[in-house]
Protein backbone atom coordinates (compact mmCIF):
# COMPACT_ATOMS: atom_id res chain seq x y z
CA UNK A 1 0.00 0.00 0.00
CA UNK A 2 1.40 3.38 -0.56
CA UNK A 3 2.34 6.05 1.95
CA UNK A 4 -0.35 8.20 0.79
CA UNK A 5 -3.32 5.54 0.74
CA UNK A 6 -1.91 4.43 4.38
CA UNK A 7 -2.47 8.03 5.09
CA UNK A 8 -5.39 8.88 3.27
CA UNK A 9 -7.37 5.84 5.51
CA UNK A 10 -5.35 7.15 8.90
CA UNK A 11 -7.13 10.62 8.28
CA UNK A 12 -10.18 9.21 7.81
CA UNK A 13 -10.22 7.20 10.93
CA UNK A 14 -9.34 9.86 12.63
CA UNK A 15 -12.00 12.25 11.56
CA UNK A 16 -15.08 9.49 12.59
CA UNK A 17 -13.05 9.51 15.86
CA UNK A 18 -12.96 12.41 16.61
CA UNK A 19 -16.58 13.03 14.97
CA UNK A 20 -17.83 10.01 17.27
CA UNK A 21 -16.50 11.37 20.41
CA UNK A 22 -18.15 14.67 20.08
CA UNK A 23 -21.45 12.61 19.51
CA UNK A 24 -21.22 10.40 22.29
CA UNK A 25 -20.73 13.92 24.21
CA UNK A 26 -23.60 15.16 22.58
CA UNK A 27 -25.73 12.11 23.54
CA UNK A 28 -24.17 11.01 26.72
CA UNK A 29 -26.09 13.36 29.10
CA UNK A 30 -29.66 12.45 27.64
CA UNK A 31 -28.69 8.86 27.57
CA UNK A 32 -27.53 8.84 31.50
CA UNK A 33 -30.77 10.41 32.43
CA UNK A 34 -32.58 7.62 30.78
CA UNK A 35 -30.79 4.88 32.32
CA UNK A 36 -30.96 6.64 35.69
CA UNK A 37 -34.62 6.94 34.70
CA UNK A 38 -35.21 3.20 34.58
CA UNK A 39 -33.02 2.46 37.90
CA UNK A 40 -35.17 1.43 40.66
CA UNK A 41 -35.75 4.31 43.08
CA UNK A 42 -33.20 3.36 46.28
CA UNK A 43 -34.41 6.32 48.09
CA UNK A 44 -32.76 10.18 48.45
CA UNK A 45 -29.53 10.99 48.76
CA UNK A 46 -28.33 7.37 47.42
CA UNK A 47 -26.88 6.56 43.87
CA UNK A 48 -25.82 3.17 42.71
CA UNK A 49 -23.46 4.19 39.46
CA UNK A 50 -23.61 0.59 38.12
CA UNK A 51 -25.53 -0.93 35.12
CA UNK A 52 -26.38 -3.84 37.22
CA UNK A 53 -30.29 -3.38 37.33
CA UNK A 54 -33.12 -4.17 36.62
CA UNK A 55 -35.15 -1.69 34.64
CA UNK A 56 -38.36 -0.61 36.22
CA UNK A 57 -41.11 1.91 35.20
CA UNK A 58 -41.56 2.85 38.95
CA UNK A 59 -40.08 6.61 38.69
CA UNK A 60 -41.79 7.73 35.45
CA UNK A 61 -45.40 5.91 37.42
CA UNK A 62 -44.16 8.13 40.61
CA UNK A 63 -43.75 11.73 39.06
CA UNK A 64 -46.53 11.44 36.94
CA UNK A 65 -48.99 10.04 39.81
CA UNK A 66 -47.78 11.58 43.18
CA UNK A 67 -45.73 14.23 41.88
CA UNK A 68 -48.67 15.99 40.03
CA UNK A 69 -45.63 16.14 36.82
CA UNK A 70 -48.23 15.71 34.70
CA UNK A 71 -50.29 18.67 35.29
CA UNK A 72 -47.01 20.79 34.69
CA UNK A 73 -46.13 19.14 31.23
CA UNK A 74 -49.81 19.65 30.19
CA UNK A 75 -49.31 23.62 31.16
CA UNK A 76 -46.05 23.49 29.30
CA UNK A 77 -48.05 21.73 26.07
CA UNK A 78 -51.30 24.03 26.48
CA UNK A 79 -49.27 27.40 26.48
CA UNK A 80 -47.02 26.18 23.93
CA UNK A 81 -50.05 25.40 21.44
CA UNK A 82 -51.89 29.06 22.72
CA UNK A 83 -48.44 30.58 21.94
CA UNK A 84 -48.21 29.08 18.21
CA UNK A 85 -51.98 29.82 17.89
CA UNK A 86 -51.49 33.66 18.59
CA UNK A 87 -48.07 33.96 17.33
CA UNK A 88 -48.06 32.20 14.35
CA UNK A 89 -51.01 34.23 12.59
CA UNK A 90 -49.81 37.48 13.51
CA UNK A 91 -45.99 37.27 12.65
CA UNK A 92 -47.07 35.67 9.00
CA UNK A 93 -48.54 38.60 8.46
CA UNK A 94 -46.05 41.23 9.71
CA UNK A 95 -43.68 38.67 7.77
CA UNK A 96 -45.79 38.72 4.39
CA UNK A 97 -45.44 42.88 4.75
CA UNK A 98 -41.73 42.68 5.00
CA UNK A 99 -41.41 40.20 2.47
CA UNK A 100 -43.50 42.30 -0.10
CA UNK A 101 -43.96 45.46 0.75
CA UNK A 102 -41.73 48.89 0.80
CA UNK A 103 -42.57 51.04 3.05
CA UNK A 104 -40.37 53.72 5.28
CA UNK A 105 -38.34 52.67 8.36
CA UNK A 106 -38.65 48.51 6.95
CA UNK A 107 -35.08 48.04 7.65
CA UNK A 108 -35.03 50.29 11.62
CA UNK A 109 -38.28 48.05 12.02
CA UNK A 110 -36.09 45.04 10.94
CA UNK A 111 -33.49 45.55 13.33
CA UNK A 112 -36.10 46.62 16.20
CA UNK A 113 -36.81 43.47 15.62
CA UNK A 114 -34.08 41.76 16.18
CA UNK A 115 -33.19 43.71 19.12
CA UNK A 116 -36.04 42.39 20.75
CA UNK A 117 -34.23 39.26 20.80
CA UNK A 118 -30.98 40.40 21.62
CA UNK A 119 -31.88 41.90 24.92
CA UNK A 120 -31.74 40.18 27.88
CA UNK A 121 -34.88 38.89 29.21
CA UNK A 122 -33.71 40.35 32.54
CA UNK A 123 -34.54 44.10 31.29
CA UNK A 124 -38.42 43.12 30.87
CA UNK A 125 -38.83 41.03 33.77
CA UNK A 126 -39.56 43.76 36.15
CA UNK A 127 -41.81 45.92 34.42
CA UNK A 128 -43.42 43.06 32.97
CA UNK A 129 -43.77 41.48 36.42
CA UNK A 130 -45.46 44.66 37.71
CA UNK A 131 -47.87 45.07 34.39
CA UNK A 132 -48.88 41.62 35.16
CA UNK A 133 -49.21 42.46 38.82
CA UNK A 134 -51.75 45.12 38.36
CA UNK A 135 -53.51 43.16 35.39
CA UNK A 136 -54.29 40.24 38.04
CA UNK A 137 -52.67 37.78 35.26
CA UNK A 138 -49.42 36.33 37.51
CA UNK A 139 -49.85 32.58 37.57
CA UNK A 140 -52.21 32.44 34.89
CA UNK A 141 -51.42 30.58 31.39
CA UNK A 142 -52.97 33.34 29.37
CA UNK A 143 -50.92 36.00 31.02
CA UNK A 144 -47.67 33.51 30.13
CA UNK A 145 -49.00 32.77 26.75
CA UNK A 146 -49.09 37.06 25.88
CA UNK A 147 -45.49 37.25 27.34
CA UNK A 148 -44.23 34.36 25.01
CA UNK A 149 -46.11 35.69 22.06
CA UNK A 150 -43.70 38.16 22.45
CA UNK A 151 -40.44 36.88 22.60
CA UNK A 152 -41.28 34.45 19.95
CA UNK A 153 -42.64 36.75 17.46
CA UNK A 154 -39.70 38.42 16.41
CA UNK A 155 -38.29 34.75 15.44
CA UNK A 156 -41.09 34.02 14.00
CA UNK A 157 -41.69 37.43 11.60
CA UNK A 158 -38.17 36.84 10.19
CA UNK A 159 -38.36 32.97 9.69
CA UNK A 160 -42.19 33.58 7.65
CA UNK A 161 -40.36 36.80 5.76
CA UNK A 162 -37.63 34.63 4.61
CA UNK A 163 -40.13 31.99 3.42
CA UNK A 164 -42.32 34.29 1.66
CA UNK A 165 -39.40 36.14 0.15
CA UNK A 166 -38.45 32.98 -1.46
CA UNK A 167 -41.54 32.27 -3.46
CA UNK A 168 -42.13 33.46 -6.82
CA UNK A 169 -44.29 37.11 -7.21
CA UNK A 170 -45.72 35.94 -10.51
CA UNK A 171 -48.34 34.02 -9.07
CA UNK A 172 -49.32 36.82 -6.54
CA UNK A 173 -48.87 38.98 -9.19
CA UNK A 174 -51.54 36.92 -11.74
CA UNK A 175 -53.83 36.63 -8.62
CA UNK A 176 -53.96 40.47 -7.78
CA UNK A 177 -54.82 40.89 -11.82
CA UNK A 178 -57.71 38.10 -11.34
CA UNK A 179 -58.96 40.86 -9.11
CA UNK A 180 -57.66 39.25 -5.54
CA UNK A 181 -56.90 41.64 -3.08
CA UNK A 182 -53.68 41.93 -1.07
CA UNK A 183 -55.81 39.94 1.97
CA UNK A 184 -56.76 37.67 -0.90
CA UNK A 185 -53.38 36.82 -1.87
CA UNK A 186 -52.03 36.53 1.75
CA UNK A 187 -54.62 34.12 2.92
CA UNK A 188 -55.07 32.42 -0.73
CA UNK A 189 -52.07 32.04 -2.22
CA UNK A 190 -49.49 32.80 -0.26
CA UNK A 191 -50.14 30.77 2.82
CA UNK A 192 -50.81 27.51 1.22
CA UNK A 193 -47.15 28.01 -1.03
CA UNK A 194 -45.27 28.64 2.15
CA UNK A 195 -47.13 26.35 4.51
CA UNK A 196 -44.28 23.98 4.85
CA UNK A 197 -42.18 27.07 6.20
CA UNK A 198 -44.70 27.94 8.41
CA UNK A 199 -45.21 24.64 10.23
CA UNK A 200 -41.47 24.45 11.07
CA UNK A 201 -41.90 27.73 12.81
CA UNK A 202 -44.79 26.94 14.29
CA UNK A 203 -42.66 23.86 15.69
CA UNK A 204 -39.96 26.45 16.67
CA UNK A 205 -41.72 28.52 18.78
CA UNK A 206 -43.67 25.74 20.54
CA UNK A 207 -39.80 24.06 21.17
CA UNK A 208 -38.61 27.81 22.65
CA UNK A 209 -41.63 28.15 24.74
CA UNK A 210 -41.44 24.81 25.70
CA UNK A 211 -38.01 25.38 27.27
CA UNK A 212 -38.24 28.93 28.77
CA UNK A 213 -37.31 28.86 32.36
CA UNK A 214 -36.44 32.28 33.54
CA UNK A 215 -40.27 34.25 33.02
CA UNK A 216 -42.32 31.45 34.02
CA UNK A 217 -40.15 30.98 37.49
CA UNK A 218 -41.16 34.53 37.88
CA UNK A 219 -44.66 34.92 36.64
CA UNK A 220 -46.09 31.72 37.83
CA UNK A 221 -46.72 29.40 41.44
CA UNK A 222 -48.96 26.54 40.73
CA UNK A 223 -51.70 26.95 38.59
CA UNK A 224 -49.45 27.99 35.22
CA UNK A 225 -46.64 26.31 36.36
CA UNK A 226 -44.78 24.57 33.29
CA UNK A 227 -43.01 21.55 33.73
CA UNK A 228 -39.53 23.48 33.49
CA UNK A 229 -40.35 25.37 36.84
CA UNK A 230 -40.82 22.11 38.44
CA UNK A 231 -37.70 20.54 37.91
CA UNK A 232 -35.27 22.05 40.24
CA UNK A 233 -37.83 20.89 42.95
CA UNK A 234 -36.06 17.74 42.65
CA UNK A 235 -32.75 18.92 42.83
CA UNK A 236 -33.61 20.66 46.42
CA UNK A 237 -31.46 20.47 49.43
CA UNK A 238 -34.02 18.46 51.27
CA UNK A 239 -34.87 16.36 48.49
CA UNK A 240 -32.51 14.61 46.19
CA UNK A 241 -33.85 11.53 44.38
CA UNK A 242 -32.17 10.68 40.93
CA UNK A 243 -34.69 8.62 39.72
CA UNK A 244 -37.49 11.07 39.45
CA UNK A 245 -35.44 14.10 38.43
CA UNK A 246 -33.97 12.18 35.81
CA UNK A 247 -37.55 10.33 34.74
CA UNK A 248 -39.01 13.92 34.52
CA UNK A 249 -35.81 15.22 32.78
CA UNK A 250 -36.15 12.90 29.82
CA UNK A 251 -39.77 13.65 29.80
CA UNK A 252 -39.47 17.13 29.21
CA UNK A 253 -36.99 16.22 26.78
CA UNK A 254 -38.45 13.87 24.60
CA UNK A 255 -40.76 16.35 23.20
CA UNK A 256 -38.28 19.33 22.09
CA UNK A 257 -35.85 16.44 20.28
CA UNK A 258 -38.33 14.99 18.56
CA UNK A 259 -39.67 18.05 17.50
CA UNK A 260 -36.14 19.39 16.50
CA UNK A 261 -35.56 16.35 14.47
CA UNK A 262 -39.46 16.72 12.30
CA UNK A 263 -38.14 20.56 11.56
CA UNK A 264 -34.84 19.55 11.19
CA UNK A 265 -34.32 21.08 8.01
CA UNK A 266 -35.24 24.76 9.46
CA UNK A 267 -33.55 24.51 12.86
CA UNK A 268 -30.40 26.14 12.00
CA UNK A 269 -32.51 28.66 10.24
CA UNK A 270 -34.81 29.76 13.18
CA UNK A 271 -31.77 29.48 15.84
CA UNK A 272 -30.08 32.11 13.29
CA UNK A 273 -32.83 34.12 13.17
CA UNK A 274 -33.17 32.98 8.89
CA UNK A 275 -29.89 34.69 8.42
CA UNK A 276 -27.99 31.00 7.65
CA UNK A 277 -30.66 29.24 5.46
CA UNK A 278 -29.37 25.13 5.80
CA UNK A 279 -29.77 22.56 2.71
CA UNK A 280 -33.49 22.32 1.80
CA UNK B 1 -43.78 55.30 -24.46
CA UNK B 2 -42.89 51.89 -23.12
CA UNK B 3 -45.80 49.73 -21.83
CA UNK B 4 -45.32 47.41 -18.40
CA UNK B 5 -46.25 44.29 -18.68
CA UNK B 6 -49.53 43.13 -17.14
CA UNK B 7 -47.12 41.03 -14.50
CA UNK B 8 -45.20 43.96 -13.96
CA UNK B 9 -48.10 46.47 -13.48
CA UNK B 10 -49.36 43.90 -11.12
CA UNK B 11 -46.10 44.18 -9.11
CA UNK B 12 -45.64 47.47 -8.86
CA UNK B 13 -49.30 47.58 -7.17
CA UNK B 14 -48.23 44.87 -4.69
CA UNK B 15 -45.31 47.37 -3.83
CA UNK B 16 -46.77 51.04 -3.87
CA UNK B 17 -50.77 50.11 -2.65
CA UNK B 18 -53.75 52.29 -3.44
CA UNK B 19 -56.10 53.79 -1.61
CA UNK B 20 -55.84 55.90 1.89
CA UNK B 21 -54.26 53.38 3.79
CA UNK B 22 -51.20 51.69 3.19
CA UNK B 23 -51.70 48.52 2.16
CA UNK B 24 -49.00 47.24 4.37
CA UNK B 25 -49.87 48.79 8.00
CA UNK B 26 -52.74 46.32 8.53
CA UNK B 27 -50.38 43.60 8.23
CA UNK B 28 -48.35 45.02 10.92
CA UNK B 29 -50.42 46.47 13.04
CA UNK B 30 -51.06 43.33 15.66
CA UNK B 31 -46.89 42.93 16.02
CA UNK B 32 -46.65 46.78 16.50
CA UNK B 33 -49.42 46.33 19.18
CA UNK B 34 -47.17 43.47 20.95
CA UNK B 35 -44.00 45.20 20.23
CA UNK B 36 -45.52 48.48 22.01
CA UNK B 37 -47.02 47.13 24.88
CA UNK B 38 -43.89 44.31 25.50
CA UNK B 39 -41.22 46.02 24.12
CA UNK B 40 -41.66 49.60 24.34
CA UNK B 41 -43.63 50.04 27.11
CA UNK B 42 -41.34 47.93 29.48
CA UNK B 43 -38.45 49.31 28.70
CA UNK B 44 -39.85 53.01 29.78
CA UNK B 45 -41.35 51.82 32.47
CA UNK B 46 -37.89 50.23 33.67
CA UNK B 47 -36.06 53.72 32.61
CA UNK B 48 -38.82 55.08 35.01
CA UNK B 49 -38.32 52.68 37.84
CA UNK B 50 -34.61 52.99 37.51
CA UNK B 51 -34.78 56.40 38.85
CA UNK B 52 -36.86 55.18 41.59
CA UNK B 53 -36.73 53.47 45.10
CA UNK B 54 -39.82 51.18 44.86
CA UNK B 55 -39.06 48.04 47.36
CA UNK B 56 -42.05 45.29 46.60
CA UNK B 57 -41.07 43.94 50.17
CA UNK B 58 -42.24 47.10 52.55
CA UNK B 59 -45.42 48.09 52.86
CA UNK B 60 -47.63 50.13 50.89
CA UNK B 61 -44.65 50.02 48.30
CA UNK B 62 -44.63 52.64 45.82
CA UNK B 63 -42.31 54.04 43.27
CA UNK B 64 -40.79 57.60 44.81
CA UNK B 65 -38.41 59.87 42.57
CA UNK B 66 -34.72 59.61 43.93
CA UNK B 67 -32.75 60.95 40.94
CA UNK B 68 -29.93 59.31 40.02
CA UNK B 69 -29.32 57.48 43.43
CA UNK B 70 -29.79 54.23 42.26
CA UNK B 71 -27.23 54.59 38.69
CA UNK B 72 -24.85 56.15 41.89
CA UNK B 73 -24.82 52.82 44.14
CA UNK B 74 -24.55 50.91 40.71
CA UNK B 75 -20.94 52.30 39.67
CA UNK B 76 -19.92 52.25 43.42
CA UNK B 77 -21.63 48.81 43.79
CA UNK B 78 -18.25 46.19 43.79
CA UNK B 79 -20.87 43.21 42.96
CA UNK B 80 -21.92 45.03 40.14
CA UNK B 81 -18.28 45.02 38.39
CA UNK B 82 -17.81 41.76 39.79
CA UNK B 83 -20.73 40.56 38.05
CA UNK B 84 -19.83 42.31 34.59
CA UNK B 85 -16.18 41.21 35.01
CA UNK B 86 -17.51 37.45 35.02
CA UNK B 87 -20.30 38.24 32.13
CA UNK B 88 -17.11 38.94 30.09
CA UNK B 89 -15.22 36.03 31.40
CA UNK B 90 -18.14 33.63 30.34
CA UNK B 91 -19.33 35.01 27.15
CA UNK B 92 -15.28 35.30 26.19
CA UNK B 93 -14.67 31.98 27.52
CA UNK B 94 -18.36 30.16 26.11
CA UNK B 95 -17.85 31.80 22.48
CA UNK B 96 -14.34 31.20 21.64
CA UNK B 97 -14.54 27.74 23.18
CA UNK B 98 -17.91 26.83 21.17
CA UNK B 99 -16.70 29.00 18.01
CA UNK B 100 -13.02 27.07 17.97
CA UNK B 101 -14.69 23.67 18.47
CA UNK B 102 -17.29 24.07 16.43
CA UNK B 103 -15.54 25.02 13.49
CA UNK B 104 -13.29 22.45 13.86
CA UNK B 105 -16.01 19.79 13.89
CA UNK B 106 -17.76 21.48 10.94
CA UNK B 107 -14.94 20.83 9.23
CA UNK B 108 -14.17 17.72 9.92
CA UNK B 109 -17.72 16.77 9.07
CA UNK B 110 -17.70 18.41 5.88
CA UNK B 111 -15.13 15.93 4.45
CA UNK B 112 -17.39 13.54 5.68
CA UNK B 113 -19.73 11.77 3.38
CA UNK B 114 -20.76 8.25 5.36
CA UNK B 115 -22.40 9.00 8.14
CA UNK B 116 -22.79 12.87 7.89
CA UNK B 117 -26.76 13.07 8.27
CA UNK B 118 -26.52 11.08 11.27
CA UNK B 119 -24.00 12.50 12.91
CA UNK B 120 -26.26 16.22 12.03
CA UNK B 121 -29.26 14.74 13.82
CA UNK B 122 -27.51 13.81 17.01
CA UNK B 123 -26.27 17.54 17.14
CA UNK B 124 -29.55 18.59 17.51
CA UNK B 125 -30.03 17.02 20.64
CA UNK B 126 -28.07 19.59 22.90
CA UNK B 127 -29.56 22.51 21.44
CA UNK B 128 -32.88 21.32 21.28
CA UNK B 129 -33.30 20.17 24.99
CA UNK B 130 -34.00 22.96 27.70
CA UNK B 131 -31.64 24.36 29.55
CA UNK B 132 -32.96 23.75 32.31
CA UNK B 133 -32.62 20.36 31.99
CA UNK B 134 -29.15 20.66 30.84
CA UNK B 135 -28.55 22.37 33.66
CA UNK B 136 -29.54 19.52 36.04
CA UNK B 137 -28.08 17.03 34.51
CA UNK B 138 -25.04 18.46 34.57
CA UNK B 139 -25.44 18.90 38.35
CA UNK B 140 -26.25 15.52 38.65
CA UNK B 141 -23.60 14.43 36.63
CA UNK B 142 -20.62 16.52 38.01
CA UNK B 143 -21.86 15.90 41.65
CA UNK B 144 -18.78 14.87 43.90
CA UNK B 145 -20.64 12.00 45.30
CA UNK B 146 -23.03 10.34 42.77
CA UNK B 147 -21.63 12.26 39.48
CA UNK B 148 -20.54 9.69 36.79
CA UNK B 149 -18.15 12.22 35.47
CA UNK B 150 -16.05 12.19 38.78
CA UNK B 151 -16.73 8.37 39.07
CA UNK B 152 -14.97 8.26 35.72
CA UNK B 153 -12.15 10.32 37.04
CA UNK B 154 -11.77 8.77 40.65
CA UNK B 155 -11.25 5.90 38.61
CA UNK B 156 -8.57 6.78 36.07
CA UNK B 157 -6.65 9.53 37.64
CA UNK B 158 -7.75 8.56 41.39
CA UNK B 159 -8.98 11.98 41.82
CA UNK B 160 -12.58 14.06 42.37
CA UNK B 161 -13.00 17.69 41.18
CA UNK B 162 -15.60 19.72 42.95
CA UNK B 163 -16.43 21.61 39.81
CA UNK B 164 -19.21 23.31 40.92
CA UNK B 165 -18.16 24.38 44.56
CA UNK B 166 -14.27 24.93 43.56
CA UNK B 167 -14.29 28.70 43.59
CA UNK B 168 -11.74 28.64 41.21
CA UNK B 169 -13.54 26.31 38.84
CA UNK B 170 -17.36 26.85 39.46
CA UNK B 171 -17.77 29.58 36.98
CA UNK B 172 -15.60 28.09 34.06
CA UNK B 173 -17.48 24.82 34.72
CA UNK B 174 -20.49 26.52 33.93
CA UNK B 175 -18.95 28.08 30.92
CA UNK B 176 -18.26 24.50 30.03
CA UNK B 177 -21.81 23.40 30.31
CA UNK B 178 -22.64 26.50 27.80
CA UNK B 179 -20.13 25.33 25.59
CA UNK B 180 -21.79 21.87 25.66
CA UNK B 181 -24.99 23.33 24.77
CA UNK B 182 -24.05 25.49 21.65
CA UNK B 183 -21.37 24.15 20.07
CA UNK B 184 -23.60 21.77 18.27
CA UNK B 185 -25.23 25.07 16.58
CA UNK B 186 -22.41 26.23 15.87
CA UNK B 187 -21.01 23.83 14.24
CA UNK B 188 -24.38 23.71 11.93
CA UNK B 189 -23.80 27.45 10.98
CA UNK B 190 -20.53 26.88 10.09
CA UNK B 191 -21.28 23.64 8.15
CA UNK B 192 -23.95 25.39 6.37
CA UNK B 193 -21.24 27.77 5.25
CA UNK B 194 -18.54 25.61 4.75
CA UNK B 195 -21.03 23.57 2.09
CA UNK B 196 -22.17 26.63 0.38
CA UNK B 197 -18.57 27.18 -0.42
CA UNK B 198 -17.59 26.51 -4.24
CA UNK B 199 -15.30 23.51 -4.93
CA UNK B 200 -13.39 25.41 -7.35
CA UNK B 201 -11.45 27.43 -4.66
CA UNK B 202 -10.14 24.48 -3.24
CA UNK B 203 -9.12 22.82 -6.42
CA UNK B 204 -7.52 26.26 -7.04
CA UNK B 205 -5.35 26.45 -3.91
CA UNK B 206 -4.50 22.67 -3.92
CA UNK B 207 -2.75 23.48 -7.18
CA UNK B 208 -1.07 26.37 -6.37
CA UNK B 209 0.32 23.76 -3.40
CA UNK B 210 -1.29 24.88 -0.82
CA UNK B 211 -1.48 23.31 2.89
CA UNK B 212 -4.40 22.50 5.11
CA UNK B 213 -3.70 24.92 7.33
CA UNK B 214 -3.08 27.65 5.32
CA UNK B 215 -5.86 26.40 3.04
CA UNK B 216 -8.11 26.91 6.35
CA UNK B 217 -6.59 30.32 7.19
CA UNK B 218 -6.87 32.39 3.63
CA UNK B 219 -9.31 30.51 1.85
CA UNK B 220 -11.92 29.24 4.02
CA UNK B 221 -12.03 31.29 6.71
CA UNK B 222 -12.47 34.32 4.65
CA UNK B 223 -15.37 32.98 2.69
CA UNK B 224 -16.98 32.06 5.63
CA UNK B 225 -16.82 35.55 7.01
CA UNK B 226 -20.18 35.95 7.13
CA UNK B 227 -21.24 32.40 8.85
CA UNK B 228 -18.82 32.98 11.19
CA UNK B 229 -19.67 36.50 12.23
CA UNK B 230 -23.52 35.01 12.40
CA UNK B 231 -22.34 31.95 14.69
CA UNK B 232 -20.51 34.83 16.93
CA UNK B 233 -23.28 37.13 17.34
CA UNK B 234 -25.66 34.63 18.52
CA UNK B 235 -23.69 33.00 20.73
CA UNK B 236 -22.49 36.60 22.31
CA UNK B 237 -26.07 37.80 22.49
CA UNK B 238 -26.85 34.34 24.28
CA UNK B 239 -24.08 33.96 26.63
CA UNK B 240 -24.37 37.64 28.00
CA UNK B 241 -27.97 36.30 28.88
CA UNK B 242 -26.98 32.74 30.19
CA UNK B 243 -29.52 32.33 33.30
CA UNK B 244 -30.33 28.99 33.88
CA UNK B 245 -26.84 27.48 33.48
CA UNK B 246 -25.60 29.54 36.25
CA UNK B 247 -28.81 29.86 38.47
CA UNK B 248 -29.62 26.01 38.43
CA UNK B 249 -26.29 25.14 39.17
CA UNK B 250 -24.20 27.10 41.21
CA UNK B 251 -26.65 29.67 41.73
CA UNK B 252 -23.61 32.32 41.47
CA UNK B 253 -21.53 30.90 44.00
CA UNK B 254 -19.62 29.81 46.07
CA UNK B 255 -20.45 33.22 47.43
CA UNK B 256 -20.57 35.76 44.61
CA UNK B 257 -18.02 33.38 41.82
CA UNK B 258 -19.98 32.75 39.31
CA UNK B 259 -22.61 35.31 39.75
CA UNK B 260 -22.51 37.29 36.47
CA UNK B 261 -24.71 40.62 36.06
CA UNK B 262 -27.41 38.91 34.39
CA UNK B 263 -27.92 36.63 37.63
CA UNK B 264 -26.85 38.97 40.19
CA UNK B 265 -29.89 41.39 38.40
CA UNK B 266 -32.37 38.69 38.53
CA UNK B 267 -31.29 38.33 42.34
CA UNK B 268 -31.96 41.81 42.88
CA UNK B 269 -35.24 42.35 41.34
CA UNK B 270 -36.48 38.84 42.22
CA UNK B 271 -35.49 37.90 45.58
CA UNK B 272 -34.77 41.15 47.29
CA UNK B 273 -37.30 43.12 45.26
CA UNK B 274 -35.52 46.08 44.86
CA UNK B 275 -37.13 47.31 41.59
CA UNK B 276 -35.13 50.77 41.61
CA UNK B 277 -31.64 49.11 41.09
CA UNK B 278 -32.44 46.45 39.76
CA UNK B 279 -33.91 48.25 36.74
CA UNK B 280 -31.22 50.53 36.44
CA UNK B 281 -28.64 47.22 36.38
CA UNK B 282 -31.13 45.92 33.89
CA UNK B 283 -31.19 48.66 31.28
CA UNK B 284 -27.25 48.76 31.29
CA UNK B 285 -26.71 45.30 30.61
CA UNK B 286 -29.38 46.04 27.60
CA UNK B 287 -27.58 48.56 26.38
CA UNK B 288 -24.48 47.04 26.93
CA UNK B 289 -25.90 44.01 24.73
CA UNK B 290 -27.61 46.08 21.82
CA UNK B 291 -23.92 47.78 21.94
CA UNK B 292 -22.15 45.32 20.93
CA UNK B 293 -24.75 43.39 18.92
CA UNK B 294 -24.87 46.74 16.83
CA UNK B 295 -21.27 46.91 15.95
CA UNK B 296 -21.50 43.23 15.04
CA UNK B 297 -24.22 44.20 12.85
CA UNK B 298 -23.52 47.27 11.56
CA UNK B 299 -19.74 46.00 11.06
CA UNK B 300 -20.28 42.66 9.56
CA UNK B 301 -22.84 43.11 7.01
CA UNK B 302 -23.81 39.65 8.20
CA UNK B 303 -27.43 41.05 8.28
CA UNK B 304 -27.37 43.29 5.55
CA UNK B 305 -28.45 41.01 2.52
CA UNK B 306 -31.14 40.40 4.10
CA UNK B 307 -32.57 43.92 4.27
CA UNK B 308 -32.25 45.07 1.18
Amino acid sequence: MSTYKTLRIAGQLYRYVVLTVFAGLCIFPLLWIALTSLKPDVGEFNYDMSLNFTPTIVNFADVLTRDAYRYYLLNSAIIGVGVVMVTLPIGAMAGYAMARFRFRGKDNFFFFVLSTRMGPPVTIAVPLFLLMLGADLIDTKGGMVLVYVFMNLGLCIWMCRGFFEDMPRDVEEAAMLDGLDHWGVFLRIAIPLAIGGLVATAILVFLFTWNEYFFASILTQSDAKPFTVHLPSYFGNRRLRWGPLSAASLMGAIVPVTLAWIARRYLVEGFTFGTVRGRR
Amino acid sequence: MQLMSPARAAGSAIREGRGRLPPWLPFLVPSLVIFAVFAIYPVVDAAITSVCRYNLTEPDARRVFIGLANYRDMVIDPRFWGGLGRSFQFAIVSVTGSLLLGFYIAYLLNQTGYGKGLFRTVFLIPMSVSATITALAFKFMLNIEFGIINAALDKVLGIKVNFLGNPALALWSTAAIDIWQWTPLVVLILLAGLESLPVEVYEAAAIDGAGAWRMVRHVTLPLMKRFVLIAALIRTMDAFRVYETIQLTTAGGPGTLSETLNVYVAKRAFSFFEMGPASAMGLFLAFLIIFIATIFVRKSGAFQELVQ
